[in-house]
């Protein structure tokens, strides 16, 4: 088990820092539906709705790992000090 | 609605300038997500941390940065687009409103002339007075050369009209392109549906050793079927594509798609279990928020359960995990280090078996591991062993067990996991089977498809084995193939009788193994302890559990039949013969 002793007020700094990060990501409001862009055009409108819908999946994968951070960063610092012991440290 | 060749310019202008807004909102927020992060950065960097955790974390927190520039960059891009495509549509219908405008114009001046040309004396019509007769021939020449002018000055309209549709045609494809381009979406396009279904595995896999995390998690998502094609990939190519990337690669891969590395053959078990321990998380992490899957949230804690059992004697490496599968979650957990053991035995369960009895699947197998490290010490063996609880297919219920589907299913499973495990580790190391019940037929159908092998195979139990099997179609060394079962097991004979299936005991060139107990062990003078019916097999201390040992250390000479007899001649037999 790794040493994950860290000051609590830092701890909650991060913490706040993090949870105040996630907050910025939820875009599902913003996803656009086929036809409510006001293109006109069905070409577009699928596009722009198909790159919504991926824009809106790759905040959601952020957000979780955001608030993962955010909600249990000594789990995932362990998480990370043990994967730098089966694969190899990162640069 | 789309636009038509009537109204080639439709569009609102301004909703498309708000979703452009709200575009250019996200792409702002996320750049202030940015910024929060790297304050988190800089509180984590504060010298007054000093836990050996810390650079870690500060890994941690780097990961999400790039993806998050690309999310932020793509959304901008966005914004862009869509205000130059407001743009392009205002031209547009400028052009269109002129267009039409002229158009109406010219139909007038020809409608015009023609109701003046029709008014006038028809041609060849004199008035007598050679004067009039002139100025209406001029009238007329004028009039008809309005109209022609007009007709004329109309093909060229339609040829700008025809124009505008085209321009509208070119700008939505563009729109449409880059709207999905790399600079919108990141890097994840570069792998699309065919790219995935014409690559090799292998190859597939270098490919996305170079996304980002979360490139690979939305390739996932756009691309479930990525999942099937890489777990058909060649074991041995994956391995060495392995041993060749670089930490930060593997890292990559490992928190992208922990649902495919944590099953992926040739991947080391060691990262396998990362990957795995990260969705066993995830996924109750979600299940319980959500408060949906109750049963498969049971199932997923039981392996978590498991694995706190862990200890410095009994390591442990989740080293499959389906959280998804039907009906439910399926696992395989080593008591050992599966990559460095030179000894390894998985341990096949049967009817009823199932995620749900993790802890007990794991007892059991930490007490085959401890009985063999006894015995290993004991004869003075070296090497070191590791003992899978593999739970990794969906067995039967008192129905089914009748049947030969599961046994397939899981035989397929089964064989993929074998020929992984010799792509991962390597020659030079023992392989055993343990097989309880259905178990049994599932792993002889296995160890029956080429290439796939073992040292030992052991039975307990056995529920039958199917009539496609045969001693000599086992991959399996001569001498090598045990079979054991109680005297009061009341399953197994009746499981045999009812499906039709072979008994392994009647085979000639199977072992036995002794089971009972209740006699004393005739080397090490202790006595073992009594298993009963169809489900003490591997109790501790039991006679069963001494033979699986030695049969999986390579001592099936000091193997005891019924009775506690020792083979002749045996490095423990003092007797002569019959103990």
């Amino acid at each position: 088990m790794t040493d994950l002793s860290i000051d609590r007020e830092h701890l909650e700094q991060i913490t706040r820092k993090l949870e105040s990060a996630a907050e910025r990501l939820v875009l599902q409001s913003r996803v656009v539906s086929p036809g409510a862009a006001g293109l006109q055009s069905p070409t577009a409108e699928d596009a722009l709705a198909e790159a919504a819908r991926q824009h809106a999946a790759r905040a959601e994968a952020l957000h979780t790992r955001l608030s993962e951070l955010a909600e249990r960063p000594t789990t995932v610092a362990d998480r990370f000090a043990q994967q730098d012991r089966v694969l190899g440290e990162t640069d | 609605m789309a636009w038509t060749e009537d109204h080639p310019s439709a569009g609102y202008p301004d909703q498309i300038r708000a979703v452009a807004r709200a575009r250019q909102d996200a792409a702002d927020g996320i750049r202030e997500a940015i910024s929060r992060l790297d304050d988190a950065r800089g509180i984590a960097e504060d010298d007054d941390w000093k836990g050996e955790a810390k650079s870690s974390f500060l890994t941690a927190l780097d990961g999400p940065g790039p993806d998050l520039v690309v999310l932020a960059d793509g959304l901008d891009h966005h914004a862009q687009l869509l205000r130059g495509y407001a743009g392009d549509l205002e031209t547009l219908a400028e052009t269109e409103r002129a267009l039409r405008e002229r158009r109406d114009e010219l139909h007038e001046d020809e409608a015009a002339a023609t109701r003046e040309l029709r008014v006038l004396a028809p041609p060849g019509f004199t008035t007598g007075d050679e004067s009039e007769d002139e100025r209406i021939a001029r009238r007329r020449a004028r009039y008809r050369e309005t109209i022609e002018d007009a007709r004329s000055g109309l093909d060229a309209v339609e040829h700008d009209w025809d124009e505008l549709v085209r321009e509208r045609r070119r700008i939505d494809r563009e729109l449409a392109a880059r709207l999905t381009d790399a600079l919108s979406l990141g890097g994840a396009w570069r792998i699309d549906a065919e790219t995935i279904a014409s690559s090799s595995a292998s190859a597939l896999l270098e490919k996305l050793s170079e996304l980002s995390e979360g490139d690979l998690a939305l390739l996932l998502e756009l691309h479930p079927e990525l999942a099937e094609t890489l777990i058909e990939a060649d074991p041995n190519a994956v391995a060495e594509l392995w041993a060749t990337l670089s930490p930060e690669a593997r890292r990559t891969l490992v928190n992208g798609i922990p649902e495919i590395v944590g099953n992926l053959g040739g991947v080391p078990y060691a990262a396998r279990d990362l990957a795995n321990r990260l969705v066993l998380d995830r996924t109750i992490t979600r299940l319980e928020a959500t408060g949906l899957g109750s049963q498969e949230l049971s199932d997923l804690r039981a392996i978590r359960e498991a694995l706190a059992t862990a200890s410095k004697n009994y390591p442990m490496q989740l080293v499959s995990l389906d959280a998804d599968a039907e009906p439910k979650p399926l696992a395989a957990i080593s008591v050992g280090d599966l990559d460095t053991a030179t000894n390894a035995t998985f341990q096949v369960s049967g009817m009823y078996s199932s995620t749900s009895d993790m802890v007990n699947a794991v007892t059991d197998a930490k007490t085959m591991k401890r009985t063999e490290d006894e015995w290993a010490t004991y004869l003075g063996l070296g090497g070191s062993t590791a003992v899978v609880a593999w739970i990794g297919y969906s067995s039967p219920d008192a129905i089914t067990v009748l049947g030969e589907g599961h046994a397939r299913t899981g035989a397929k499973l089964l064989e993929q996991e074998l020929r992984a495990y010799d792509a991962t580790v390597g020659t030079g190391t023992t392989l055993n089977i343990n097989a309880h019940s259905y178990g049994t037929p599932t792993v002889a159908i296995a160890l029956s498809q080429p290439g796939v092998s073992a040292d030992s195979f052991a039975m307990y139990g056995s529920a039958g084995l199917t009539g496609d099997v045969s001693l000599g179609g086992l991959h399996v060394p001569d001498g090598q193939v045990w079979a054991g079962e109680t005297i009061d097991d009341p399953w197994a004979p009746t499981g045999r009788i009812l499906s039709g299936r072979q008994d392994p005991a009647d085979w000639t060139g199977v072992n036995e193994f002794g089971t009972n107990g209740g006699e004393t062990d005739p080397i090490s003078g202790e006595r073992l302890a009594e298993s009963h019916g169809h489900g003490e097999y591997l109790i501790p201390s039991s006679e069963s559990v001494r033979n699986l040992a030695l049969i999986n250390l390579g001592r099936g000479d000091l193997v005891t039949s019924d009775l506690t007899t020792l083979a002749p001649g045996s490095p423990g037999d003092d007797s002569g013969g019959v103990v």
